[in-house]
């Protein structure tokens, strides 16, 4: 399904929703030529194996032909993001059983289990989705720069170096505010009675 | 394991978030790249100069001195300030700009119609309206439903901002409704949304021909504002934009969506199919983000009908009606360029229990 990269306009976002509307191929081909890069850096940080990236890439293309139309996304660019993250999670879930994946997620993810590891509890046992509400809405009173940081790090697992470079900070503010964020979270589930 | 737990945690990642994360970081990115030009620049700038004083200047002091005139004095700077950083925003939505003329083109239907209900189901809004007038478009019933997903929107490169939380439509009141309407062999039925959600024709204003029309919107503001040509703003100075927006969409789709057989009758719908196999369903490929169907890797026990050289396939059916492990005789489409790879039911009624 993927098409090779060629050097055409790029199309407005909402001229690319219309081609799946319409039920274009074209549609695919304008998403990987304004997106392709994007959405393969987000994979790559999450398998580190280019091959799985492309697979997790087609997959991508293949979920946004199914889910539009009916669905008219508001934000192109957020909605091809989550299912493209979604995609790779899977194929990390499925493969990290088997062996440690060396990518920026496998480290930003252990550095946040360490932080957050706690006393195994029974009343403490909450669904992810229960979590992921309270994380939400940590990560809302959280400072413009430390939101900032953390979707950079532990939702898209960018590199603390292209952090600090985006935010023209030095690495190691940036590691002090990773630092502040992991302890805050960890402050914040605590006082809603999660452990993890 | 706990690692999967915070995973999907931060999966969770709140979508309004997400979209200000990323255009925030876009706009970051601009910066940086901006900033690289401009370091590019001043470097270039700074090597001018050093040209200048050790080649150029230093044999026009020779001539100044020659001649009795004074030094020369430089003015050379490169006069470029970085871009300021703007502000990111805190919508929920962006959304690109379509004037009135443009947001015609998406339209498949218009109708008059009295708004009667709002209902809400999973976070979608269902306007509900009796048709009173319609004016083009296949038939729909007495009564139209059309779905609206509720967000706060900004329009991109603009001032513009509205909600579609709470759109103004009264009970009883008529309005004029432009609509897209959508298809496909995984829906109950036909579905309807808006051309723009924000798009609100009364009924009772669009006959007026005064200029203080404030109750027709677009975008939060004045429609008039978004109106482009000539001919749409004199209609609607007329009293007329009914009779211009149906001249405008009178070659539009009747419907959007992916085409599928309208039989359920077993014989014609593996008469008009292309593929017919025997499958076994083996496992979930993906789900689907619509909740109405899903994607599954099939082995081929068989070809009835069709030439594929694949022994594992992926086939999307509708939800609910096939099971893991077992098999099933199914009429396909293959969605085109996929090589035989990514197949979907044919009709509404295309998976048949081979026993």
């Amino acid at each position: 399904m993927k098409n090779r990269r060629e050097e055409v306009a790029v199309l407005e976002d909402e001229q690319i929703i219309d081609l799946y509307w319409r039920r274009e191929e074209n549609a695919i081909r304008e998403t990987d030529n304004k997106y392709g890069k994007f959405l393969f850096r987000i994979a790559f940080h999450i398998l580190h194996d280019r091959m799985d990236c492309e697979e997790c890439q087609n997959d991508t293309y293949f979920s946004v032909w199914n889910a539009i139309p009916p669905t008219r996304p508001k934000v192109f660019l957020a909605f091809i993001t989550q299912i493209m993250r979604r995609t790779a999670i899977n194929c990390y879930k499925k493969k990290s059983s088997q062996k440690r994946i060396p990518s920026e997620l496998t480290v930003c993810m252990e550095d946040l289990e360490q932080t957050l590891h706690g006393e195994d509890s029974a009343e403490a046992q909450y669904e992810s989705e229960g979590v992921g509400e309270i994380l939400n809405e940590y990560v809302r009173g959280l400072s413009q720069r430390q939101r900032y940081i953390f979707i950079d790090r532990f939702y898209l697992s960018e590199s603390v170096e292209t952090i600090a470079s985006d935010l023209s900070l030095s690495v190691s503010t940036v590691y002090r505010e990773i630092e502040k964020i992991k302890q805050g979270l960890k402050r914040h589930l605590e006082r809603n009675h999660v452990s993890i | 394991m706990k690692n999967d737990l915070i995973l999907d945690a931060i999966s969770a990642l709140d979508v309004e978030l997400l979209a200000s994360h990323l255009e925030r970081k876009e706009k970051l990115r601009t910066r940086s790249k901006n900033k690289a030009k401009i370091r590019i620049a001043r470097w270039s700038a700074v090597a001018a100069c050093m040209v200048l004083s050790l080649c150029v200047f230093p044999i026009v002091r020779l001539i100044f001195e020659s001649s009795g005139g004074g030094t020369p004095v430089s003015t050379a700077t490169n006069g470029q300030k970085p871009e300021g950083e703007h502000p990111p925003t805190q919508n929920s939505a962006v959304l690109e700009y379509l004037c009135f003329e443009e947001l015609l083109e998406k339209a498949t239907d218009l109708m008059e119609g009295e708004f009667v209900r709002k209902t809400e189901k999973n976070g979608v809004y269902s306007y509900e309206f009796a048709v009173t007038n319609r004016l083009r478009g296949n038939e729909t019933g007495e009564m139209v439903t059309v779905q609206s997903t509720p967000a706060r929107c900004m329009v991109a490169d603009s001032d513009l901002q509205f909600s579609t939380y709470d759109l103004p439509y009264k009970i009883g009141e008529s309005y004029l409704l432009l609509l897209s309407r959508y298809s496909s062999v995984f829906t109950d039925g036909e579905e309807f949304s808006f051309v723009s959600d924000s798009l609100i024709l009364p009924l009772k204003e669009l006959k007026r021909t005064d200029s203080d029309r404030q109750e027709l919107r677009l975008y939060g503001g004045k429609l008039a504002d978004h109106l482009r040509s000539q001919e749409a703003l004199s209609a609607l100075d007329q009293g007329r934009l009914e009779e211009y927006i149906l001249s405008k969409i009178q070659n539009n789709p009747l419907c959007y969506g992916e085409e599928y057989i309208p039989s359920t009758d077993p014989e014609s719908v593996i008469r008009l199919s292309d593929y017919v196999l025997k499958v076994r369903v083996d496992s979930l490929f993906m789900e689907s983000y619509t909740g109405d169907r899903i994607t599954y890797t099939c082995t081929v026990d068989e070809v009835l009908k069709g030439s594929i050289n694949k022994q594992v396939i992926k086939i999307t059916f509708p939800i609910d009606k096939v099971e893991i492990g077992h098999h099933y005789v199914v009429a396909l489409s293959e969605l085109d360029g996929t090589s035989c790879e990514y197949f979907v039911v044919s009709s509404k009624n295309s998976i048949y229990d081979p026993w």
